[in-house]
């Protein structure tokens, strides 16, 4: 029996943040305001982690994230930002601030794209969107503004 | 009992030089993923443990609704929380936050059924095993519920604190969502809930959007759910009452002023 | 034959005298260092405004980032398109005369980096600053000078030393206790050569507040809007200019505020962990996964 509820439940949360079917018996209507709702709060809790991403972003943040994070489950607000900030870099739509908290991210730690980021013990140099900063002993300094 | 009294606010780094500047403060509630147990406390929390003030530690993300049994691990966290805050009780809530190897990210409504009370009840049982204190079970607002319910509300708590013996953390903001939501009468649900059994009430902020009114804790507290703490506090008043406070923290004033505002409903003490 | 004594001076009867020459000259320096710069104990704390603070840690520059910060939470101030500043709004009320005129220079559209250059502002800070020196807490042009003096004479002796020590080399004299010698004297002339521009008591003062305000740190993305201009200003004057930067991104980065190594701005380094200090998530959100609220919709 707990079996079934344990599957039950996958289902919905499947539903909710993979862009999972809509398990049979739910209305559809709320379960959709849960999902929409759930959206806008994992929005503020990024936009917590990555102020300057968000801020650069501005009136577009939520648009941007929600329209990135639908279907895809979180893992964690550090790490989707992260996400997020590596593809807009990759479709060149990082905005500058965003470019600049980057390269200061990647540079004070090691972030495979898989598991959690670690603290680079070793001096390093990254950029991100022309924005170029450097690590040593963890303190961390912009070299180089993104260009405006 | 030994637990929480008067009105409380819940402790956030953002807003801790707030709190710490609230006289008649003698309750605060902390995020318990939010601490490490094994370093120091956070700036603030040992300066109000200190001058006395009761932390309790609530979990947002042991998910006791669970289908599959608790995770030894978060359990031993949210323990030693409550052993280095000194805690009169913990508190967690009614519902399930993963399946199926998913992070919902969210506190999700159980069915209201046999089978949901007994996953419940076993997984509050293994929580209260490793817990030094008493555990407290929030129920949650929901947008939402699920097809096969077998219980109305009042039955689904009733069953579950009976069975645990666990105490009762009662939302007035969710209860007034949920009717909002979900229909039904909220003083109805106060009139068939063991209110004897409350360790203290949350009370939190709120908006409507797109047809359903969010529990956000992001926005002021609307004039309904301090009617609502009103109607609660004439039935039986909670030893206890904390406002919730998560984001968008507007002017030091404003928050004052709904601290004031639940210390008049409840007849509580000020604290401002 | 036998080189005859450096200056006439036999090297056993000249590295005496210099010694103890030296001796004295720099434990009479740092008796006068360590009294001078001793200073007036701050009690009261309420007593030292966010801009005097903001001095005593960053010198003319965070004082003005401090009164631009309490500005700008205020709306009295804004900046436009081309980076010059603008007002957006009247003094509030308490205004200090540096306040006045860092809002001043707002109005006249000045950029951010040519605040301090202002005569207005530039007359502000040396009020607050003499302000400061009367209190004990900072140091004045004359008594840095008479600080430099100290090491200027011991750079003296160290030349003395360095020349005799040449001669000697060059004369095919013993040398190595005089050169053994010089190097403690240089190290004390480059430590003393350093003169702060605040009095321990400031320094002290400072440790204190940083303790007792630790709630402003950017790192705990304080909730500017609950706390008030003051407490901004604070903010920048106890931990730099990164307050400005968590509490306003888009003005700071139009205004061209300066930038601090930005660290772990927001918690980067926290991994999974959800460990509390820097890297808390407030209200119970996100880390690792999400859960509790924030948002839109919680139900906790």
């Amino acid at each position: 029996m707990s079996g079934d509820l344990a599957a039950r439940q996958a289902e919905l949360v499947a539903a909710l943040v993979a862009g999972g079917p809509l398990p049979p018996g739910f209305a559809p209507a709320p379960v959709e305001a849960a999902r929409r709702a759930l959206l806008r709060k994992r929005a503020a809790d990024v936009a917590r982690h990555w102020p300057l991403l968000a801020a650069g972003l501005g009136a577009h943040w939520p648009a941007t994230f929600t329209a990135w994070a639908d279907g895809r489950p979180s893992n964690g607000s550090l790490r989707d930002g992260w996400d997020l900030a590596r593809e807009l870099r990759d479709r060149g739509t990082l905005p500058p601030l965003g470019a600049e908290e980057l390269a200061a991210r990647e540079v004070a730690s090691r972030y495979d794209g898989h598991r959690p980021p670690r603290p680079r013990l070793m001096p390093a140099v990254a950029r991100a969107g022309g924005a170029v900063a450097a690590q040593f002993a963890g303190r961390v300094r912009l070299l180089r503004p993104a260009p405006r | 009992m030994s637990g929480p009294s008067g009105v409380g606010i819940g402790w956030r780094p953002e807003i801790a030089g707030f709190v710490a500047g609230l006289p008649g403060l003698r309750f605060v509630e902390v995020v318990a993923e939010a601490v490490a147990p094994a370093g120091p406390l956070p700036d603030g929390l040992a300066e109000l443990r200190g001058r006395g003030v009761d932390v309790v530690p609530h979990g947002v993300r042991l998910s006791l609704g669970g289908a599959e049994p608790v995770d030894p691990a978060r359990v031993a966290h949210l323990a030693a929380v409550a052993a280095a805050l000194d805690a009169p009780l913990v508190s967690e809530h009614i519902a399930f936050v993963r399946a199926g190897g998913l992070e919902a990210g969210h506190l999700l409504p159980l069915p209201r059924s046999r089978e949901a009370v007994a996953a419940v009840v076993a997984n509050v049982r293994r929580t209260q095993a490793e817990l030094p204190v008493p555990l407290a079970l929030e129920p949650i607002a929901a947008l939402f519920d699920w097809p096969d319910d077998e219980l109305d509300e009042a039955d689904f708590l009733t069953e579950i604190l009976d069975a645990t013996g666990a105490l009762l953390l009662l939302d007035v903001a969710n209860v007034h969502a949920n009717a909002r939501n979900r229909g039904g009468e909220p003083t109805a649900l106060l009139d068939r809930l063991p209110l004897e059994r409350i360790a203290y009430a949350h009370v939190a902020g709120g908006a409507e959007h797109g047809g359903f009114y969010h529990d956000t804790h992001t926005d002021p507290v609307p004039a309904a759910v301090l009617d609502l703490v009103r109607e609660l506090c004439q039935r039986r008043r909670p030893p206890a009452l904390l406002l919730e406070r998560d984001g968008h923290y507007p002017p030091a004033a404003e928050l004052r002023a709904e601290l004031d505002a639940l210390a008049a409903a409840s007849g509580h003490p000020a604290v401002t | 034959m036998t080189p005859s004594d450096t200056w006439g001076i036999p090297g056993p009867v000249f590295l005496r005298w210099y010694l103890l020459l030296a001796v004295v000259l720099v434990i009479g320096a740092i008796v006068y260092r360590r009294r001078m710069l001793a200073g007036t104990p701050v009690t009261d704390h309420g007593a030292l405004g966010p801009q005097q603070v903001a001095y005593l840690n960053g010198g003319d520059q965070l004082a003005v980032w401090a009164t631009l910060g309490a500005l700008r939470h205020a709306g009295a101030v804004g900046v436009r398109p081309d980076r010059r500043l603008t007002t957006g709004g009247p003094l509030p009320a308490g205004a200090t005369p540096l306040d006045q005129a860092v809002h001043h220079a707002a109005s006249r559209g000045l950029r951010t980096r040519d605040l301090a250059a202002d005569e207005w502002v530039r007359r502000a800070l040396d009020e607050l600053r003499d302000g400061l020196v009367r209190r004990g807490l900072a140091l004045d042009q004359e008594r840095r000078r008479t600080l430099r003096g100290g090491a200027l004479l011991i750079g003296f002796l160290l030349a003395i030393g360095v020349v005799r020590a040449i001669s000697g080399l060059l004369n095919d004299r013993p040398t190595g206790w005089l050169l053994l010698s010089l190097f403690p004297l240089g190290l004390a002339f480059l430590l003393l050569n350093r003169v702060p521009w605040r009095t321990r008591a400031a320094t002290a003062a400072l440790n204190d507040m940083r303790r007792r305000h630790a709630w402003l740190r950017p790192a705990a993305s304080p909730a500017y809007a609950t706390y008030g201009a003051t407490d901004v200003a604070l903010g920048v004057a106890l931990f730099g200019t990164a307050t400005l930067w968590t509490m306003d991104p888009g003005f700071a980065e139009q205004a061209e505020i300066q930038r601090q190594a930005m660290g772990n701005v927001g918690g980067a380094s926290s991994g999974t962990s959800c460990g509390g200090g820097a890297s808390t998530c407030g209200g119970g959100s996100s880390c690792g996964g999400g859960g509790g609220c924030g948002g839109g919709g919680c139900g906790g």
